[in-house]
């Protein structure tokens, strides 16, 4: 019998062991912020899931009392047209910035670092500003007196201001400005990690610029385009400020509703139903879009190959 | 070429709001104009004569600065326990600390003023701090165990061996070796929570607001170039800080 | 049982009265499927210094880890300075590692990195102070202990990692790979100063290494590890002189290996066939009967050529294949009939052969190293 049999026999009845020192003793450190977050956001989650099950009285929550009713009154047409016009306001928005988001990020990709930095800097800054603060700034730009009513004025393109503010074009606006990087980013992360020996290659086998483009680059970077739409659609679907500022009550969406309905009318459990029923569609688009990524991720490497 | 034009158009259009602010922060009458010839720094003294901006910016500084500094020193421990252990429940850990950027904002601000409503903590700085900490904590979290992951090992292991015991490696070698990573976490973390303005709003009365808060329930009140002059200075404010964090590298893992 | 036994008496040396300073006992440690340690025993005696030598992946580096305390061994013990310290954490642990990449902290000094250990023992500051020092002196650094260790060169870093480790005076010092990021001229200079201040400390010491030149110039004893145990542990003239298994010979780099057949007695030596079809005789060993499989190592440059090879009582007609020119030496590569032979010649004035030449080589029957094939580990 050799000796490395002997000495595997003898470990036999080993415990298990890790790294000395960072084992179990480590990982409370976890436990702080793991707390503060189980307290502070997903117990509130999770009391307004519980809250929207329960009938709303004029003395508060009546948790005696089990019912769906909250989640039946989302079909009424008034908080039903609501949520369609979200969601229908969203994926305009999500369109057009990746249209418009497509061509910037193919031509950042192509700058020297440097200018890329500075470009990717400029596309940011709208992020970095204040939600209230961009809206504001559309509506200085947007209102019938404002800059840009009065500058097509003068030019004599109009003869009459038009009226955006408090419209669907207004909030459409504000939001491809507001979210304009998050489509941006994945676009610039993909475009710039394509290896450009496949451009070269494919020019080289006689495509011209066009076909590379229909046919090698945008189906390789469509996973990243697909990821950042989704996540910008996500986002339009719960944006507040900036559609409460330039949407107002004339163009109501869901999470202004969700404010009227929670601190107007008080109604908590209509309220968290409304949350309960955003935050389910969120995550069910979210699931799709992680699945369609991944199958336009797996169409575009079997074209490649 | 016709890339160039375009992204030159869409860069200008990504400005104009914010350029515009600034510029008709500068207006010297009462009415919104562009000033071409006239500048004044009137509005800009009317701001600070407004109590309600004063004591909603120091409320939002003190809010942000509380909310980041407790996210960064709760991320930085559970980072570093996430870095150096196998945990069991890795996967649930990794999804409640990034929720914040999934769910949307409108449904957390939702659920906390019910919850604080339930618990008497509603329009309280304590709520507000809690509430900011979640918020920001997926920023905190990502930059800081990317910082982590810069530290080898083996510098752990050096200071062991060298008779140092845990907490004194986490403070005299992991802390420093990650220091840039920990400031850009606490600038961008800090910029996150004074412009927060969603959460924020279903969490506060009349009475007691964030400086963001304050300016939308201002503006669906009454327009006054105050507001433009009020914007200007955030949006100062606001660039300084990203360009530090730009410049501490902090910016490279949020675009991951 | 019995063969851990006789292997464990093997493996302690016979040169340590007093006990050991460290002494490894049937450790195990895997990784999966991956053996690091199968049951591994180890002495090392005061002021030794031990290399731990084999290739990449054999378990020296986690062997010193469970030293250090960085990995704990899943069976067996660590005895240091005769207390059992598995179980112990890395800090309390009387043991000085020096790693591969040093892993110098970069946001301290020279002074304060090595200042390091002697502040978490709470040193008081004027003995802390002259201690760094004169640590400092020993390395020849004392000039740079502002400097941090980014603005240092890769020799200066290795310096520094040596002082911070001998400043703590701890009772082992271990190093993993400390020169394996050294060019050559370097990593030349650095065994002798390693090797310099192990002896001027009296300190013991266990380096791994995969170099054979490095464990064979700077270790008292070697030990040869392969997949979690050690192979052949001695002297470093016994390592090379006589290789325990085929895996130590062909990994401290004997040439002219073969696998033989042994023939028969032959005087006060063996008749051994060679495969390919030559004959040699070696020095008996006990127990060997005839058809017993068996190995044997010529070394090169026991080998000599043409007329000097006439009068040694080993002679065979070989034909020369190829020369290659090293400056001092030249290595030709031999046929003799179909076995292939390597021989290290000393270039002498009058010129050296050439290929396809017929010469006679010859070597002496007690230079050849021969073992049975049968022993543990087969090779």
């Amino acid at each position: 019998m050799s000796l490395a049999r002997l000495g595997i026999a003898r470990a036999a009845p080993a415990r298990r062991a890790g790294r000395n020192g960072a084992g179990r003793s480590l990982a409370w450190l976890v436990a702080p912020l793991a707390l503060v977050m189980l307290g502070g956001y997903l117990a509130p989650l999770a009391q307004s899931l519980f809250g929207s099950l329960h009938p709303n009285t004029p003395a508060g929550i009546d948790t005696a009392r089990w019912t769906a009713a909250n989640y039946a009154r989302l079909a009424d047409p008034y908080y039903a047209g609501v949520f369609l016009r979200t969601l229908r306001v969203s994926l305009v928005i999500s369109l057009v910035t990746a249209v418009l988001a497509y061509p910037v990020a193919l031509y950042i990709s192509r700058l020297r670092p440097r200018a890329q930095a500075v470009m990717l800097l400029v596309y940011m800054a709208p992020w970095l500003v204040n939600v209230v603060v961009k809206a504001f700034g559309w509506s200085l730009l947007l209102r019938s007196n404002g800059v840009l009513n009065e500058v097509l004025l003068r030019l004599g393109l109009i003869d009459a201001p038009l009226h955006i503010m408090f419209t669907e074009l207004a909030i459409i606006i504000g939001l491809v400005h507001g979210h304009f990087m998050f489509v941006l980013l994945p676009l610039w992360v993909a475009l710039s990690g394509l290896d450009p020996n496949l451009r070269w290659a494919a020019g080289n086998l006689g495509a011209r610029p066009a076909q590379i483009f229909w046919r090698v680059t945008l189906p390789l970077t469509l996973p990243a385009l697909l990821a950042g739409a989704i996540i910008n659609f996500t986002m339009n679907m719960a944006a507040f400020a900036t559609p409460a500022i330039l949407g107002g009550s004339r163009v109501r969406v869901v999470s202004y509703v969700a404010y009227e309905v929670n601190l107007v009318e008080l109604n908590w459990p209509f309220g968290g139903a409304l949350a309960v029923a955003l935050l389910g569609i969120t995550l069910i688009l979210i699931a799709l879009a992680q699945r369609l990524a991944r199958a336009g991720g797996r169409a575009a490497t079997a074209e490649a190959a | 070429m016709a890339l160039r034009l375009f992204n030159w158009i869409m860069a200008a259009v990504m400005l104009s709001p914010i350029l515009l602010i600034i510029w008709m922060s500068f207006t010297p009458g009462a009415m919104f104009r562009i000033p071409l010839e006239a500048f004044s720094l009137r509005w800009y003294r009317e701001v600070f004569a407004y109590p309600g901006f004063v004591n909603a910016f120091f409320l939002s500084l003190r809010l942000a600065a509380a909310a980041a500094g407790a996210a960064v020193a709760l991320s930085f421990v559970a980072a570093y326990a996430l870095a150096r252990t196998r945990l069991r429940g890795r996967a649930a850990l990794d999804a409640l600390f990034t929720a914040p950027l999934i769910v949307p904002a409108v449904v957390f601000g939702i659920a906390m003023l019910q919850f604080s409503n339930r618990l008497g903590l509603y329009n309280t700085f304590f709520a507000l701090v809690v509430a900011h900490v979640a918020i920001v904590t997926p920023y905190a979290m990502r930059s800081i165990a990317a910082a982590l992951r810069a530290v080898p090992i083996e510098m752990e292991w050096a200071a062991m061996n060298l008779g140092a015991r845990r907490g004194t490696v986490l403070l005299r070698i992991v802390l420093p070796l990650c220091a840039r990573g920990m400031v850009a976490a606490f600038l961008l973390c800090f910029l996150m929570s004074f412009s927060e303005v969603t959460v924020t709003i279903f969490m506060t009365g009349p009475g007691y607001q964030t400086l963001p808060v304050r300016i939308y329930n201002y503006l669906t009140d009454q327009v006054d170039p105050t507001v433009a002059a009020l914007s200007a200075m955030l949006i100062g404010l606001s660039l300084l800080l990203a360009l530090i964090v730009a410049g501490l590298g902090g910016f490279k893992e949020i675009s991951k | 049982m019995a063969v851990a036994e006789a292997d464990r008496s093997a493996v302690r040396p016979a040169g340590i009265r007093a006990a050991p300073v460290l002494e490894l006992r049937g450790l195990v440690k895997r990784y999966g499927s991956v053996v690091a340690a199968a049951g591994l025993d180890l002495a090392v005696g005061d002021g030794e210094f031990v290399a731990l030598l084999g290739p990449s992946g054999c378990g020296k580096t986690t062997v010193l880890r469970c030293i250090a305390g960085i990995v704990e061994p899943e069976a067996g013990e660590v005895v240091l300075a005769g207390e059992n310290i598995c179980g112990k954490p890395i800090y309390a642990r009387d043991t000085a590692l020096v790693f591969q990449n040093y892993a110098l902290f970069p946001h301290l000094s020279v002074f304060e990195n090595v200042a390091f250990g002697l502040r978490m023992r709470r040193v008081p500051k004027p003995e802390l102070r002259a201690r760094v020092a004169e640590a400092l002196d020993l390395v020849r650094l004392s000039a740079l202990e502002k400097r941090l260790p980014g603005a240092l060169s890769g020799g200066q870093q290795q310096r520094v990692a040596l002082a911070r480790a001998l400043v703590v005076r701890p009772a082992l010092l271990l190093l993993d790979e400390p020169l394996s990021n050294l060019d050559a001229r370097l990593r030349e200079e650095m065994r002798g100063e390693i090797r310099r201040l192990q002896r001027t400390l009296g300190v013991a010491a266990i380096l791994v290494t995969h170099d054979i030149e490095e464990a064979f110039s700077v270790a008292d004893r070697i030990a040869v590890m392969r997949e979690g145990r050690i192979e052949q542990m001695g002297a470093p003239a016994e390592i090379y002189g006589a290789p325990a298994t085929r895996f130590v010979a062909d990994f401290v780099g004997h040439a002219n290996i073969f696998d033989a057949t042994v023939r028969g007695a032959a005087g006060r030596g063996v008749r051994l066939g060679i495969e390919g079809g030559i004959e040699i005789e070696a020095p008996m060993a006990p127990g060997w009967r005839a058809g017993d499989r068996a190995w044997a190592i010529i070394p090169p440059e026991r080998i000599r050529l043409g007329a000097a090879a006439l009068e040694l009582d080993q002679r065979f007609e070989a034909e020369i294949k190829e020369v290659t020119y090293l400056g001092g030496t030249s290595r030709i590569a031999l046929r003799v009939g179909a076995v292939p032979f390597m021989v290290a010649s000393q270039n002498a004035a009058t010129g050296a052969p050439g290929a396809g030449e017929r010469v006679m080589i010859g070597w002496e029957r007690d230079d050849v190293i021969a073992r049975s094939a049968a022993e543990r580990g087969g090779g």
